[in-house]
């Protein structure tokens, strides 16, 4: 089944199509979940946490967008882990290379965080395909520098400094669309 | 609102995500067909519903528990006046200040070859702790040579560092959790209100039960203590119901092979015993942790299930007056409670504070921040660190609120044992209660 199938599916909650997406999906759930909980959660608790992500894709069919499912796994999947840590009173340790403070900033509004969203899709689809590929990994699939060093060939140091510029390059292209905010990235 | 880099990365299309699957991830030793069976079940497309326990070598050393527990025999019933006798667990602070200290208990035994002896229960609105000692009639061990430690051996945690706040004050709470209390898969607990409705916030309708196994050297008395936790947020009521606590077994282990022995817990040495590890091939989730007051032992060991099927019941007829309730908002604590956090409300017992809330900011990760300096300071100047032990969130994008709670214990000292001996206090006598620097209650 292609994703097409399997949202039609889905939304009719069809279990065979419910079936094929937890078998298509799994391996990536649970990888983002390792990679999100930074190895902090065992192996049963990651599998339970599995489990939780597609329970809830089940429960929430109507939601589902049929170009946006793997992104809407992984959001759920990111969700439920870090509930998943807390529930299990686990600190995620955090290699100091990876803690950037840059991460946080401050959004007033939902509205602002879907046009900043949007803003950032545009901007990120324009990117060098290196570039891309490293923003994405870091923060949408929360693999560390070293990892991406490693799946890209290249150094540590390389992946960083290429995020910190790709991070400048996406705030003065945001400006240049006119959006500014306190404490921005 | 606090929204992070990386939340605005979550609504982005598959194409520009669209990274080879196999490099975004390492691949996990998970074991795929039981968790495609547990989501169906879970999800209600198939009735047999399967756990994700860690997988033990089981010896069954008597007939099935199945069996067993078909054959439930003695019955005991003990009445009032028995608080003392779990005061020993309490460090022989315990006060009677709305304890809950057992109406009628009865506990059958599932096997005739069990003695099951009731030394007492205690508890309040919320909680329920119970004692009982175990030992066979015919004076055998209940574990094989070498299976100890059932209480301390559990899976594999991570059970962080404590590290003093930096005013150096004695009763401050340590900035990471550290106590882990063993939720053994062999109890099961059911809450039932005085119409005999089941009163449970589990899947199953179950309250959450932990417990701590205490074998004797020669391996021939057990006591157990018994923690029934009764949930806060679903404003339940079980005065004149039931709580009941089924066992079928508990696992013991063996150390079969000890990889780092440490005077303490800190980074370095978690770095160490992971390098440790990859010298020796080990997998270190495989492997557990070991807390004495004298030291940390990493150690592979062997668990074994043994059966122990007795069922235990108790009217809940306490009187919770010692308890004080106090709703609070974000002015009250800003540097605990989140800004969009709302029905914050908090409950002081003899044996612990509960804090819980709710935001209707389902992309919030949780509704309070991180605890680090806290105490409780009572009337006579004694102040006791207030230690997290425990707390749960639920919600996230898919739901339409995110509710977390949770619960601290009160510590003289921070202990790095897994300890589930309590501090009560009489709470008459709270002066002030200060978490993350804010007074969020004074008398």
């Amino acid at each position: 089944m292609d994703n097409h199938q399997i949202t039609s599916g889905l939304k009719k909650k069809d279990q065979k199509a419910f079936e094929a997406v937890i078998d298509k999906y799994t391996p990536l759930v649970a990888g983002i979940i390792r990679n999100v909980s930074k190895g902090s959660l065992a192996r049963e608790d990651i599998e339970e946490t599995v489990a939780d992500v597609f329970v809830a894709l089940w429960n929430n069919t109507d939601n589902i967008i049929e170009d946006k499912l793997k992104g809407y796994i992984c959001c759920i999947a990111k969700t439920k882990t870090l509930n998943k840590i807390e529930s299990v009173k686990k600190h995620i340790v955090l290699n100091i290379d990876d803690y950037d403070p840059e991460d946080d900033f401050s959004i007033s509004s939902e509205l602002e965080k879907r046009e900043l969203a949007k803003q950032l899709r545009d901007i990120i689809s324009e990117l060098n395909v290196t570039d891309k590929e490293i923003i994405i990994r870091y923060y949408y699939y929360s693999q560390n520098i070293v990892q991406i060093a490693g799946v890209m060939n290249m150094n540590s140091d390389t992946v960083k400094s290429k995020l910190r510029r790709t991070r400048e390059k996406i705030k003065i292209k945001l400006i240049e669309r006119g959006i500014t905010y306190e404490n921005n990235i | 609102m606090k929204t992070t880099f990386k939340d605005l990365f979550l609504e982005f299309d598959d194409d520009l995500i669209d990274i080879p699957e196999n490099t975004v991830y390492e691949e996990t030793n998970i074991r795929k067909e039981l968790i495609k069976k547990n989501t169906l079940s879970k999800a209600g497309c198939q009735k047999k519903k399967l756990t994700f326990r860690k997988v033990v070598k089981l010896t069954m050393i008597a007939a099935s528990i199945a069996v067993i527990i078909g054959i439930f025999s003695t019955v005991i019933y003990a009445k009032s006046d028995i608080q003392i006798a779990v005061e020993e667990f309490f460090g022989g602070s315990m006060n009677s200040a709305g304890l809950y200290d057992g109406g009628d208990v009865s506990i059958i035994s599932g096997d005739p070859n069990l003695n099951v002896e009731f030394l007492g229960v205690t508890g309040d609105e919320y909680e329920v702790f119970a004692v009982i000692k175990t030992t066979k009639k015919d004076g055998s061990t209940f574990t094989d040579e070498g299976y100890m430690n059932p209480d301390t051996a559990t899976d594999y945690k991570k059970i962080s560092d404590y590290r003093k706040s930096i005013d150096g004050g004695s009763g401050l709470t340590p900035d990471k959790y550290l106590s882990e209390i063993a939720t053994f898969y062999g109890l099961q607990a059911v809450c039932k209100d005085r119409y005999g409705n089941n009163v449970g916030y589990r899947d199953n309708g179950n309250a959450t039960i932990d417990t701590r196994y205490y074998l004797s050297e020669d391996r021939k008395t057990l006591k157990l203590l018994m923690w029934l936790n009764i949930p806060r947020t679903k404003n339940i009521d079980l005065r004149d119901g039931t709580a009941t606590i089924k066992s079928s077994s508990f696992i013991a282990r063996k150390n079969i092979k000890t990889i780092l022995i440490s005077d303490h817990i800190d980074g370095d040495v978690e770095e160490s015993f992971r390098k440790k590890c990859e010298e020796m091939n080990i997998n270190p989730l495989e492997c557990d942790r070991l807390c004495t007051d004298d030291e940390v032992i990493y150690c592979l060991s062997d668990g074994r299930e043994y059966p122990l099927p007795f069922e235990i019941t108790f009217k809940m007829n306490y009187r919770y007056n010692g308890n004080i309730k106090k709703d609070l908002n974000y002015s009250d604590a800003p540097h605990l409670i989140k800004k969009d956090t709302n029905n914050v409300k908090m409950t002081i017992t003899p044996f612990s504070i509960n804090i819980s809330g709710e935001s209707q900011n389902v992309n919030s990760n949780l509704c309070f921040e991180p605890v680090r300096n806290s105490k409780i300071i009572m009337k006579d100047g004694t102040s006791y660190i207030l230690e997290y032990h425990g707390g749960a969130g639920c919600g996230g994008p898919a739901a339409e609120k995110i509710e977390q709670e949770m619960k601290f214990v009160y510590r003289e000292k921070p202990i790095r044992t897994l300890e589930m001996e309590k501090t009560l206090i009489d709470t008459r006598q709270i002066k002030q209660i200060i978490i993350n620097g804010d007074i969020i209650y004074e008398a």
